[in-house]
């Protein structure tokens, strides 16, 4: 389906679940929920919780519904929805106590790599620990293959704006992965 | 050049390896456990009319997102140009309750019919909350007392318009493509503007 295509479904969903067919919020739900979910782990430890506060963003979004204004692109309203969630969760997390914990141990110490393999693990690992307006600009243009106006328009920056995230991002990793070299 | 290429190439590999965490997902149950979730929620609300939207949507609480001062509606665009600013006083004279401080909301709107001020401090509501009119310089206000710390409002224009005030040093993106403006009242008597 081509992006218009998906505008007009989304449209579509969401009117229908506004006209009382909460069914059709899960077609809004299976189409997004890989990158709420993605982006939930980048704000949190670990997969469960990732799980739960992506569970969060679409509750509270089924909940606004209403104020969701049909102009802009369904995506971009959600992930603002969610991102502002995963960094109240980040914030909440930074001044509770944590016991921290070595993704790349704890994967390989319960006998499964969920994220298919160490480096995977790592890469996560750095990407969480950039700056979000990097992170992010290079979740969206890599993990979720934005076209860099799409990156640009969810991410509410000019599209010269995404690209310069998404190269200061790149380099940052690149740095990071070179210290560790 | 040398040097140009192996960074060429290191960042096409960060590329590559950041498109594989594209796989991860919560699950082909992830979406049944969002619709238990919300099938035990209330039913959403009938579709209203846009003014209906409107005001059902000033009623939701805020998430905060700081971002530039964006373009507002030209019924509150004179403040500036007019030199006046949020300020404090007394209003009408009375005694601020114990812990709270006084605060004036001014807004310049010549053609509103009514005008009131929905913010954090009333829950978006506003009844009780209506501005008083001054024909002869055009001007709105509304003196009340507010407890230090940060609140979020907008001015209320005939009952449908939310209208950011243009005086506010800080406006926030209220998470729904419009505009909350903030007001920051210290328990010293001072507003930070």
């Amino acid at each position: 389906m081509d992006q218009l295509d998906n505008d007009r479904d989304d449209a579509w969903a969401v009117e229908q679940t506004l006209n009382g067919d909460r069914e059709a919020f899960a077609v809004l739900v299976r189409r997004y929920q890989g990158p709420v979910y993605r982006l939930m782990l980048r704000f949190s430890r670990d997969e469960s919780d990732a799980a739960e506060m992506a569970q969060d963003a679409f509750v509270r979004a089924y909940e606004r519904l209403a104020a969701y204004d049909s102009r802009r692109r369904f995506f971009t309203w959600l992930y603002t929805l969610a991102l502002n969630l995963a960094r109240d969760h980040a914030r909440r997390l930074k001044r509770a106590p944590q016991c921290r914990q070595n993704l790349d141990t704890t994967h390989a110490d319960k006998g499964r790599d969920p994220l298919g393999s160490l480096e995977a693990a790592r890469l996560l690992n750095v990407l969480r620990g950039l700056p979000p307006k990097y992170g992010e600009a290079l979740a969206l243009r890599y993990i979720e293959d934005m076209h860099l106006e799409e990156v640009a328009e969810t991410l509410g920056l000019s599209v010269s704006g995404a690209k310069m995230r998404v190269h200061r991002g790149l380099r940052m990793m690149r740095e990071h992965f070179g210290e560790e070299g | 050049m040398n040097n140009e290429h192996q960074n060429n190439t290191a960042q096409a590999r960060l590329a590559s390896g950041l498109r594989g965490l594209g796989g991860m997902d919560p699950g082909a149950d992830f979406a049944s456990c969002v619709m238990e979730r919300i099938g035990s929620a209330a039913p959403l609300p009938l579709p209203k009319r846009r003014s209906e939207r409107v005001l059902d949507w000033l009623a939701r609480p805020r998430t905060v997102r700081v971002s530039p001062l964006a373009g507002l509606a030209a019924a509150a665009c004179l403040l500036l140009s007019m030199g006046l600013l949020l300020k404090h006083d007394f209003g009408v004279g009375s005694q601020a309750p114990k812990g709270l401080v006084p605060v004036t909301f001014v807004l310049a709107a010549p053609s509103a019919r009514e005008v009131a001020v929905i913010g954090s401090f009333n829950d978006w509501n506003a009844v009780g909350w209506t501005m008083t009119r001054d024909p002869s310089r055009g001007l709105w206000t509304l003196s009340s007392a507010l407890p230090s710390g940060s609140h979020e409002y907008v001015f209320l224009i005939d009952g449908t318009t939310p209208v950011a005030d243009v005086t506010a040093a800080l406006n926030v993106d209220d998470g729904f493509g419009g505009r909350n403006s903030v007001l920051l009242v210290k328990s010293d008597h001072d507003s930070i503007l």
